[in-house]
């Protein structure tokens, strides 16, 4: 229960963060803050209530809902490399990045298992990038955008967990 | 009202922290969460990872927090406003500690509650 808790807790955060940014930031920022929550509010939802995603439609506004968000991030990495703010374009190459080893864990578990050296260290190397870019953030007196990053590390660590969890459950039952 | 509602949670969760860093610290050091987690090796090394990034900061935080409560406290003149910046300090405690519990809280998860997520593992 007080998992549930802490998930909603961080969702909601990072929802009043997009908001800040849709308000207050430039239109590379809201949509790249935009898109992220979207993938995540997604990934959630097709982990945690996969029952729900069982009718064509639900199937076909889930995979729509993502493909807006993938297409809204290209148009933010755009706007961040036009505006030469270099930090956030590879921010957001990093959490792609993030994403391709997740989604890559979650359909093909078996191979990731295989491979779970070079895994780990690609992982390692993602998630060393981005700390060091909430960091620098933090450094240079930006403070929303390192409390921000933050966020989304404690968000996706949080994702990851609890897909290894589940994909523990599958392994003991096989 | 609502500014000074965070705050405390913050300053609240920041005292808890001052105990209960340390006592996670021992805890991830002496490896007692190693019969709580899923036991495949991708969940061990993953787990091992995002320890250390949610332990750092805790640490950091907290030899910080004690470091401005001792300044602050040991200050017997000409010390305007003694107390802010350890208050500032324990808050920030508060909200890594936060992180780090919730981290804890999702690792250590037994999967009674979970819904269908295995389901999607065996998809393919």
């Amino acid at each position: 229960m007080g998992y549930l808790w802490f998930k909603a807790a961080i969702i909601a955060l990072l929802a009043v963060n997009t908001a800040v940014f849709l308000a207050s930031g430039t239109l590379s920022e809201a949509l790249d803050s935009l898109a992220w929550l979207t993938l995540l509010v997604s990934f959630e939802l097709e982990t945690g209530r996969r029952e729900w995603f069982r009718g064509r439609w639900r199937t076909i506004a889930l995979r729509g809902a993502r493909l807006l968000a993938a297409a809204m991030l290209a148009a933010a990495a755009a706007g961040y490399v036009r505006g030469k703010e270099w930090l956030d374009a590879i921010n957001i190459g990093l959490w792609i990045g993030v994403v391709a080893l997740l989604e890559f864990e979650v359909r093909r578990p078996d191979a990731a298992m295989r491979h779970r050296g070079r895994f780990l260290a690609v992982t390692t190397v993602l998630y060393a990038g981005l700390v060091g870019l909430a960091l620098t953030w933090l450094l240079r007196g930006e403070w929303f955008d390192a409390y921000d990053a933050a966020l989304w590390l404690a968000a996706f660590a949080t994702l990851e967990m609890d897909l290894l969890g589940q994909f523990r459950n599958d392994r003991t039952a096989t | 009202m609502i500014d000074t509602l965070l705050v405390s949670l913050a300053v609240t969760a920041g005292l808890f922290g001052l105990a209960g860093v340390p006592l996670r610290c021992w805890q991830f050091a002496t490896g007692h969460f190693r019969s709580q987690i899923p036991r495949h090796a991708l969940a061990r090394a993953t787990f091992g990872l995002f320890s250390i990034l949610f332990v750092t900061p805790n640490a950091l935080a907290w030899a910080y927090a004690l470091f401005t409560a001792l300044r602050d406290f040991g200050c017997t003149s000409a010390c305007a406003q003694a107390g802010i910046a350890s208050t500032i300090a324990v808050g920030f405690l508060g909200c890594s500690y936060v992180l780090l519990e919730g981290f804890l809280l999702t690792a250590r998860r037994r999967n009674g509650s979970l819904t269908g997520g295995s389901r999607l593992l065996t998809r393919d």
